[in-house]
């Protein structure tokens, strides 16, 4: 089970962080605490989120061949 | 998956406010319908969507410094809470910082900067909480706070 890390700096800043959660809970798992906090404005997907998608075509792929 | 949100504040939670005016030894007011401010418009700062100069002074709610207490020889101006104009759910923040607001400045932090980290602490825990996380806190040396949730 991963975690959230929630940092608010001093001038009001948010961000909102999931760590070591794959597949869709991922943003389950955060998005009732963004929609608390306010309107989430930005969305960056960091690198284990591409090497997990691109890790599932290739997967895929292979199974069909 | 892993990703980053940035959040814009919303004070949408009363609660958490609450919460948070308690955590910055501020009071809420729940009905106040006035709240202190320098009494007259100049307009020499742009007013919050769907408000004008006739609005200012009024608000559903208020935030206070608790006391009679004037360190700085007037009795500290206060916030008010209005519901939004723009479309957008939750309250916007109304206060004058003429003077620093004799105090309130302080308290809240330049911009209310710090009323709305407080309030962004206390409804993410109150909402991780309600969600099963189990919930760490962390105030770092330059002033911001973490918040570490796991289940």
């Amino acid at each position: 089970m991963g975690e959230v890390i929630v940092n608010v700096d001093a001038e009001g800043e948010v961000k909102v962080e999931a760590r070591g959660v794959t597949g869709k809970r991922c943003a389950a798992l955060t998005a009732a605490i963004e929609a608390a906090i306010g309107r989430t404005q930005a969305d960056q997907k960091k690198a284990e989120y591409f090497k997990t998608e691109q890790a599932h075509v290739r997967a895929g792929g292979g199974r069909q061949s | 998956m892993s990703h980053v949100a940035t959040v814009d504040v919303e004070i949408k939670d009363l609660d958490a406010l609450d919460a948070a005016c308690r955590r910055l030894g501020l009071e809420l007011v729940r009905g106040q319908q006035t709240y202190r401010w320098y009494g007259v418009s100049v307009g020499d700062y742009p007013l919050p969507d769907g408000f004008t100069a006739e609005d200012l002074g009024k608000c559903e709610h208020a935030v206070r410094i608790p006391g009679d207490a004037q360190p700085h020889g007037e009795p500290p101006y206060e916030i008010g809470v209005v519901r939004r104009r723009d479309g957008r759910p939750g309250f916007s923040l109304m206060w004058d910082f003429w003077q620093g607001g004799y105090g309130l400045e302080q308290k809240v932090g330049q911009n209310c900067n710090r009323l709305k980290q407080a309030y962004a602490v206390e409804v993410a825990r109150k909402e991780a909480m309600r969600s099963g996380f189990r919930v760490q806190e962390h105030v770092a040396a330059n002033g911001s706070i973490q918040l570490r949730l796991s289940k």
